[in-house]
């Protein structure tokens, strides 16, 4: 496998990880991007929570046909057009001054649209080409990496939340004298 | 087989992060009620056990609901577009009462295109000039304000800037009535 080839296939990875991660938080609770959607363009709240999960739906599907060499082609270009999309809404975001959170992984907290999205969209447009360009083939473990970097990539998103449970857990395991309860 | 345990497993990661998204946005919201992110204070100087002299056609079930919640937004405040956007997310804001809403507003375009927002939309609605009804009515003059009425009479009111700290407030005072 070439240096390119190796290149397209560790990005295919990531973005595929990154699509899942979006896409499925975005379905679970599309609140938070809605309303930072509708703060860029108001005329889109009429659209609501349904477009939000058109758009996660959108890159599910984007997400598993980077896996399916069959469809990877195709797959490579709406990853394309979602980059160019990441990068519009975060530069629209930066003139704007938005301040509304991007929602982009589901959360109600975190940073507007800007810089982070710009590159975002950089690095999927650019993987996007990479995968048309050199058509990788990647091993038959593919989806199984991509689970794996899913998981990681979840476990770092949210990984306030899992510090408060390991706590939470903690204190719980805690002798009642040590803890103050009688 | 190897293509298969791998989509499992990606499955398996899905269901992962849909789960922990789901605990994020449960946290924030019970973060946003104890911080004070919601807030609801009583209004001490509402005439309680009034029933209003006029209440306007479009709004005109309010006299015969047996138990109904009337939200007024400003459309001069940044809370009571808040609170409508949040009315999208959520169409029954407020279980086990009628929802009405007052627009308060300086002119009726203003009032109007505030009331047509997906949120307000599907809710008896009435643009209330210059807070004119609202204010001589109830002595309501602040926003956003949820007016509580049982059988048509004024029971309580409060200022909220946050309909899930409504709901909360509203659900505790009901039992205690109840009790």
């Amino acid at each position: 496998m070439s240096a390119a080839n190796a290149v397209a296939a560790v990005g295919i990875y990531a973005a595929s990880a990154v699509l899942v991660c979006a896409g499925v938080a975005k379905h679970a609770v599309p609140g938070p991007a809605r309303r930072a959607v509708c703060s860029l363009v108001p005329r889109l709240e009429q659209a609501g929570a349904p477009l939000v999960r058109a758009v996660a739906t959108i890159e599910l599907l984007t997400a598993v046909g980077l896996l399916v060499p069959a469809v990877r082609p195709v797959a490579a270009v709406s990853m394309a057009a979602f980059g160019a999309g990441f990068a519009a809404v975060g530069v629209a975001g930066m003139l704007a001054s938005e301040r509304t959170p991007c929602g982009c992984f589901g959360s109600a907290t975190g940073r507007p649209f800007g810089i982070t999205n710009i590159a975002a969209g950089a690095a999927l447009s650019v993987v996007a080409v990479l995968v048309v360009v050199n058509r990788p083939t990647l091993p038959a473990m593919a989806p199984t990496v991509t689970a794996a970097l899913t998981v990681a990539l979840c476990a770092w998103l949210q990984r306030v939340h899992i510090a408060t449970l390991i706590v939470a857990t903690r204190r719980a395991a805690l002798p009642a004298e040590t803890s103050g309860v009688r | 087989m190897y293509y298969l345990f791998g989509f499992t497993t990606l499955l398996l990661a899905a269901a992962i992060v849909a789960l922990f998204a789901m605990m994020g946005a449960l946290k924030a919201s019970i973060d946003a009620g104890e911080s004070g992110g919601g807030t609801v204070h009583v209004l001490p100087d509402v005439p309680a056990g009034h029933a209003p002299d006029f209440v306007p056609e479009s709004i005109g079930d309010l006299r015969g609901a047996d138990r109904a919640v009337m939200l007024v937004l400003s459309t001069a405040c940044s809370s009571c577009a808040e609170v409508a956007r949040q009315l999208a997310d959520e169409p029954r804001p407020v279980t086990a009462h009628d929802v009405f809403v007052v627009v308060s507003t300086p002119d009726r375009a203003t009032g109007d295109a505030f009331r047509g927002q997906p949120g307000l939309a599907p809710l008896p609605c009435f643009v209330d000039e210059g807070g004119q009804w609202v204010s001589s009515e109830f002595n309501v003059r602040h926003s956003p304000s949820a007016l509580v009425f049982r059988r048509g009479r004024l029971v309580s009111a409060m200022v909220f800037n946050d309909i899930a700290t409504l709901r909360r407030a509203m659900a505790t005072s009901t039992k205690e009535v109840a009790a």
